[in-house]
């Protein structure tokens, strides 16, 4: 049995009767309990995995309803709440905690017979691009294990990647889906906001980020998107899925469709072979049929500072609940005045995170706010608006998803802000709302390269479509763990 | 622009206890002065991003009791109440 | 000139639900912690779910107070930490980068002086801090956290007052007006609390705060003018600051707190998308929201000639203005009036009386009919209408039961008039010289048969009987 298989394959060896779901679960953590100590790639392990797919086989046994999960292994990003399971952020903050609730993805998940395999390591509160950030320690890169995942759900990217689930969901605030999806060769999807509910993520820049499935094949990336997306009474700014089956017709092509290339993207502090692969794929959409042109969008060299002004701020709110009187790691207040309690408490955020409490704050703060997160408002706006208008030019938009091929692990941790440029390709989707993808595409020095593809808003149908006809054409090493 | 006392009195507002000011100095400033080409941008374009909803969107007013104890599974510490340090 | 300003936060006690959570808004009745979900214990990945009634409730209370409302409103995030707020920000309006809470720039008239209303916000209260401990040392804060989202309303007036009892009428204005809307019941404990703001000719702004009732907040005004003036007089300078009504010593006490260096980061809700405030709901609001209380006291002078005293009792009591509306017909409105605002006040003055009469609108009704239709006197009335409340018996029943009825039959009447005349002689032949003393003899009638005889019948026979001598 492999476990390098598709949704569909699992499905269809399961009903032949090529494997139980139990046997593949078994098989899954076993190669978990492999991999992990050089990966580290989840910060806990579903301890029922097993007990879960016994009772899912019996149902199919039974012939029972069966949801279209059929039992395959899901990981799910540490921020993302699971009943009975610990959700930590990768954080001392929330070492204990577990939710009492499950995220509405999650509870669409199980009520299609998912198992959570397991809950995949970020960087703390998914503020990194590397997973570096995280409290329990980095996850590695499958293909060299020198060298980052790319993050912030850089746990996702890897147990994906090194067969330890099928699929797993990360969340996207600047890139966190897509940025692990490009360094580890799987494919990522940001989807528009407000069409998967947020109930449940614990937010870090809530106006930004979205749900987003990471999965080996775009098809896989769509099953996942049709069980997950839908407007939610329990997220205020979900909005109306008006495309059901984001599977069907995925084969249809890409011939006639108009692609802009964003020149911003692919010139200047662009890596040579992440250049060449660019070019190569713009070669091969043209011989799929579509007719590429460049598109200016001169507001992106905007967009880092705009992005990190916005989620600064939003995050030093979104993370004040964490005080440690109603939930949290253990620490009495006994002999504490309320200041210095709370305080000492919140010391135990990483450098990362309160490098942008620090900024968020001063950005918010009386005489600033004009200056800085007004602006950066106005920015977003910009970018939202030359988008608006490139669409009505192209379908999609074709960039690199990261500007450079992945790096060594520490190598730019001291240098926060050129880590914060790296997310320079893939930050106006987020900014914007639009959707946008990662497919990997090429490799260099072994390392993998993923070409990223956007849509207009609610366009997932049309994103997907394209970024599968690409992903047909690839034929890319097997992971080397 | 960023010194001592300016991260002082951030920490002070976002209440996180900072043992080396002198670590955050130079990383903030650096990362506020790329933050500077904000003012710069001309900008005239509407607010294209705001979500709307109409009132029909909006939560019904109904009680529904959450179903839980929720209590039990937080820290409490007597009597079902949160313990919070003593306030000065 | 005095200056005075007030900012009121009054709970919307007539909803069912939190302002973003489906746990009961009112949270009184519940043991500590025990009317908690995760969204109002801003639990991680928690999400604000807005309660559409919360939004035209605020709406018809800025309508009420001539506020615009405007086309699409919006929160923010008040950022602060504190034990009481979950999240440590709490959600509210902010009108800084325009106007975008529910209501501004409204207007209301005390006594032909114009109190405009700054702005209406709607708002989640935060929990509450208990202590418990006896002595400063050994004593430990508690939070009970069923407060938590509850909806409010924070009204801020402009500092248009000029003197305490200027704010005495408008909190007693607004405070039956928010009863009477139906928005609010302002006597529950906590429902309705005022802060105030003040500034003598010259002096800075000084803002008052922890003012338990309403009722307090004209002592605590009247307390920070005497002490600014006296201030004032000594060429101290006022500093401008904020101080705590403290209810025990019955003075304000200025707050150590850094209150006012407070930064607290107002920013947008993004959990929350605008609201889009159609004209149509407007519309339909204002047809549909209770009539005001100055409309139906102009209703009741011009409709059916009740005296503007009475109506004015009548329509600012939502109590009484409901039970005369349920009860009344064209012919007997204004003795209904009369029966609610002379017989039954006093015995329905507060909440614990009002919640145990016995009264229905159709006991006034037949009370008012009987003594329309001269069953009863009026005196008879008010003895009825005491028992009425007591026992909750029907009107005829207490007719009978009591003998309340009109001496309507001649000869007993005969009889009292009779030994009327022979006790006051003199009378009698005063009556004879001057007419218009004559009611004086009607009234020893009257007390001789304890209030029952009929008095247009008693006028008749003693007329008939003094031409006849």
């Amino acid at each position: 049995m492999t476990l390098a298989i598709s949704i569909s394959q699992y499905i269809q060896k399961l009903r032949d009767g090529e494997f139980s779901s139990e046997e593949f679960i078994a098989k899954t953590l076993e190669r978990i309990n492999k991999v992990e100590k050089n990966l580290h790639a989840f910060i806990s392990i579903n301890e029922n995995a097993i007990e879960q797919a016994k009772q899912i086989d019996k149902k199919i046994k039974a012939k029972e309803k069966i949801g279209s999960c059929f039992g395959m292994p899901i990981s799910i990003k540490d921020n993302i709440c699971t009943k009975g399971m610990k959700t930590t952020c990768a954080s001392k903050m929330l070492e204990d905690f577990v939710a009492p609730y499950d995220a509405t993805v999650v509870s669409k998940l199980k009520s299609e017979d998912a198992i959570i395999i397991g809950k995949a390591n970020l960087d703390e509160f998914a503020m990194g691009s590397t997973t570096e950030y995280s409290y329990f320690g980095p996850s590695r890169n499958p293909w060299n294990t020198d060298y980052v995942p790319g993050g912030s759900s850089g746990g996702s990217g890897v147990s994906v990647s090194a067969l330890e689930c099928i699929a797993s969901l990360g969340s996207d605030t600047g890139g966190s889906v897509r940025s692990p999806a490009s360094f580890c060769s799987v494919v990522g999807l940001k989807p528009t906001y407000g069409l998967i509910s947020r109930y449940g993520l614990i937010s870090f820049a809530n106006s930004i980020e979205q749900i987003g499935p990471l999965a080996r094949t775009v098809e896989d990336v769509a099953f996942i998107l049709n069980i997950i997306a839908g407007r939610d009474s329990h997220d205020n700014t979900t909005i109306e899925n008006r495309t059901p089956d984001y599977t069907k017709d995925i084969d249809i092509g890409v011939s006639g469709k108009k692609i802009g290339i964003i020149s911003e993207m692919v010139g200047e502090g662009v890596d040579k072979d992440v250049q060449s692969a660019t070019k190569h794929a713009i070669s091969t959409f043209e011989k799929l049929g579509a007719e590429c042109i460049p598109i200016s969008l001169d507001s992106a060299q905007h967009s880092v500072a705009a992005y990190y002004t916005l989620a600064s701020a939003e995050a030093s709110s979104n993370l004040a609940r964490f005080d440690n009187l109603r939930y949290g790691f253990d620490f009495s207040v006994e002999g504490y005045e309320y200041n210095s309690y709370i305080s000492k408490v919140r010391s135990n955020l990483g450098p990362e995170v309160t490098r942008r409490m620090l900024l968020g704050t001063f950005v918010l703060s009386a005489g600033y706010y004009g200056k800085y997160y007004q602006k950066a408002q106005k920015v977003r706006s910009l970018i939202k608006s030359q988008l608006v208008e490139s669409f009505k030019k192209v379908d999609l938009l074709l960039a690199p998803t990261m500007p450079i091929l992945p790096f060594k692990i520490g190598e730019k941790i001291d240098d926060p802000l050129k880590i914060y440029l790296l997310d320079i390709n893939t930050i106006i989707a987020n900014l914007s709302g639009i959707p946008a993808i990662s497919v990997p595409f090429a490799m260099a020095d072994g390392l993998p390269i993923g070409i990223q593809l956007f849509a207009n808003s609610l366009q997932e149908k049309q994103l997907l479509q394209s970024a599968h006809a690409l992903q047909k054409t690839t034929k890319l090493p097997e992971v080397p763990i | 622009m960023v010194d001592k006392k300016e991260i002082e009195h951030l920490s002070d507002l976002i209440k996180i206890e900072i043992k080396d000011p002198q670590k955050y100095i130079l990383q903030v400033e650096q990362i506020l002065n790329y933050f500077e080409r904000l003012d710069k941008v001309e900008i005239t374009t509407e607010d294209l991003l705001r979500q709307e909803l109409t009132l029909d969107d909006l939560r019904e007013d109904k009680f529904v009791p959450y179903g839980e104890n929720l209590i039990e599974k937080l820290k409490n510490t007597r009597e079902n109440f949160v313990r919070a340090p003593k306030m000065v | 000139m005095t200056k005075i300003g007030l900012e009121i936060h009054c709970q919307l006690t007539k909803l069912e639900s939190k302002l973003f959570c489906s746990c009961k808004a009112d949270y009184r009745s519940f043991e500590p912690n025990s009317n908690i979900c995760p969204v109002c214990m801003g639990l991680p990945g928690s999400l604000p779910i807005l309660n559409k009634k919360a939004v035209e409730k605020a709406a018809m209370l800025s309508i009420a107070l001539g506020c615009k409302i405007p086309p699409k409103i919006g929160f923010f995030r008040k950022n602060y930490f504190y034990p009481d707020l979950p999240k440590n920000f709490q959600i509210t309006q902010y009108n800084a980068y325009g106007p975008t809470s529910i209501g501004y720039d409204g207007m209301i008239m005390i006594e032909d002086k114009e109190i405009k209303i700054r702005r209406i916000q709607l708002e989640e209260d935060p929990g509450r801090l208990v202590y418990s401990g006896s002595s400063e040392k050994t004593q430990i804060t508690l939070v009970d956290y069923n407060r938590a989202g509850t909806p409010l309303v924070e009204i801020v007036t402009e500092p248009d007052f000029e003197n305490p009892k200027q704010v005495r009428i408008f909190l007693n204005i607004l405070a039956d007006l928010v009863e009477n809307l139906g928005v609010a019941d302002p006597y529950l404990e906590g429902a309705f609390r005022v802060d105030g703001n003040i500034s003598i000719e010259k002096g800075n702004r000084v803002e008052i705060k922890n003012v338990g009732s309403f009722r307090d907040i004209e002592k605590a005004l009247h307390f920070e003018i005497t002490r600014q003036q006296s201030l004032a007089e000594r060429g101290i300078p006022i500093p401008a600051e904020t101080r705590h009504w403290d209810e025990a010593r019955k003075i304000t006490v200025s707050s150590r707190s850094k209150e006012e260096e407070q930064d607290y980061r107002y920013f947008p809700e993004e959990d929350i998308p605008r609201i889009i405030i159609e004209k149509s709901l407007l519309d339909n609001l204002k047809k549909t929201m209770p009539e005001s209380i100055m409309s139906k006291k102009e209703r009741y002078i011009n409709k059916y000639g009740i005296p503007t005293q009475v109506a004015e009792i009548l329509s600012s009591d939502k109590f009484y203005s409901d039970l005369f509306e349920q009860s009344h017909t064209e012919k007997n409105a204004k003795e209904i009036a009369n029966l609610i605002t002379t017989d039954l006040k006093g015995f329905a003055d507060t909440k614990e009386q009002r919640e145990q009469l016995k009264l229905t609108p159709k006991h006034l009704a037949d009370l008012a009919d009987a003594v329309l239709n001269n069953k009863i006197t009026r005196a008879s009335g008010k003895t009825a209408l005491q028992e009425i409340l007591k026992t909750g018996k029907p009107v005829s029943e207490i007719i009978s039961s009591l003998d309340l009825g009109n001496v309507d039959d001649e000869s007993s009447l005969v009889k009292a008039i009779d030994e009327v005349f022979i006790e006051e002689q003199k009378a009698v032949s005063e009556a004879k010289q001057n007419p218009d003393t004559i009611n004086y003899l009607v009234g020893k009638v009257m007390r001789k048969t304890k209030g029952k005889a009929n008095p247009s019948l008693t006028l008749d026979m003693i007329r008939k009987k003094l031409d006849s001598q």
